[in-house]
């Protein structure tokens, strides 16, 4: 049977699309497109921003129902993506994105929203967000 | 009936598959104690009480596969550092967490244990150590059962 990933995704992101591809054997027909889409982001990689957007939208709908799939998603969301700013007083940060996806965001500018609010309240400048591929040590 | 006698190095695998899952059983034990310190929450009697019965388990298992170790004349790691470096279960920090996450961390944790007492019954089976696959068995049915009970309580029906 001819491999349904290319050679570019990691191992990681097939792990990922695996938890997905659990959750939609038990999804409700109005489930099924948002974790396709994920699955998709996942696949095809590259835009992390819009697969954590995926994922933090399926989490709202569907994490009570199937927690464990969700736990090791954000588990692996937290270890193989790094939350990174870019700034004037801080030109190379990261946060924590583990400890922040403990929380339930619904999306990922309202958790770079929650952040900017925490570095406004220290008096730090804007920042600029991004995520990007970087196993956490 | 007698054991064959073990060729020396299926003996070695014996042993370090009995190493690995006592590094697994003792870091499951921290983790299940924390756990039993940590967790907070509506369910926090339940989860409490289960998870001190789950890590009192592990104390006695330990000594058993510790023991096992000496009865086939190698030495037994010990300690905290080097069975905690020895083991794949990550630690999880000390701060407020929904108790479902305790639950899940905890059923990463037997799951590494399952799959350490498997590699050593297949290990015992190619060694025809009928003792040591008999106590990996044991540890199989234990964790299974402990992974059925906290995988329940995920469910939210």
């Amino acid at each position: 049977m001819a491999s349904q990933f290319t050679c570019s995704v990691s191992v990681w992101q097939r792990d990922a699309v695996c938890l997905v591809e659990q959750i939609l054997i038990q999804a409700r027909p109005g489930q099924v497109d948002l974790l396709m889409d994920l699955r998709a982001a996942l696949k095809s990689g590259g835009d992390w921003v819009r697969v954590m957007d995926l994922f933090l939208a399926c989490r709202r709908e569907l994490e009570q129902e199937h927690y464990l799939p969700f736990y090791r998603l954000r588990r692996l969301l937290g270890h193989w993506l790094a939350l990174e700013l870019r700034s004037e007083q801080d030109p190379e940060v990261r946060a924590d994105l583990r400890r922040l996806l403990r929380w339930k965001f619904a999306s990922f500018a309202q958790l770079t929203a929650a952040l900017d609010r925490e570095r406004f309240e220290h008096g730090r400048d804007a920042a600029v967000w991004s995520l990007v591929e970087s196993p956490a040590a | 009936m007698t054991t064959a006698t073990l060729s020396s190095s299926k003996t070695s695998a014996v042993i370090t598959g009995l190493q690995q899952l006592l590094a697994d059983s003792y870091a499951l034990m921290g983790q299940t104690h924390l756990a039993h310190w940590n967790v907070e929450g509506p369910a926090f009697f339940e989860l409490h009480a289960a998870f001190q019965k789950h890590y009192e388990e592990l104390f006695e298992a330990i000594d058993d596969i510790a023991e096992r170790i000496r009865a086939l004349d190698a030495l037994s790691p010990g300690g905290l550092k080097t069975l905690g470096k020895m083991s794949p279960i990550e630690e999880m920090p000390a701060e407020t967490a929904p108790a479902k996450d305790f639950v899940a961390h905890l059923i990463e944790g037997h799951e590494q244990v399952v799959a350490s007492a498997t590699k050593l019954r297949e290990a015992a089976g190619a060694a025809n150590d009928l003792e040591t696959q008999d106590l990996a068995i044991g540890r199989i049915q234990v964790h299974q059962k402990t992974l059925w009970m906290l995988k329940s309580y995920l469910k939210n029906l």
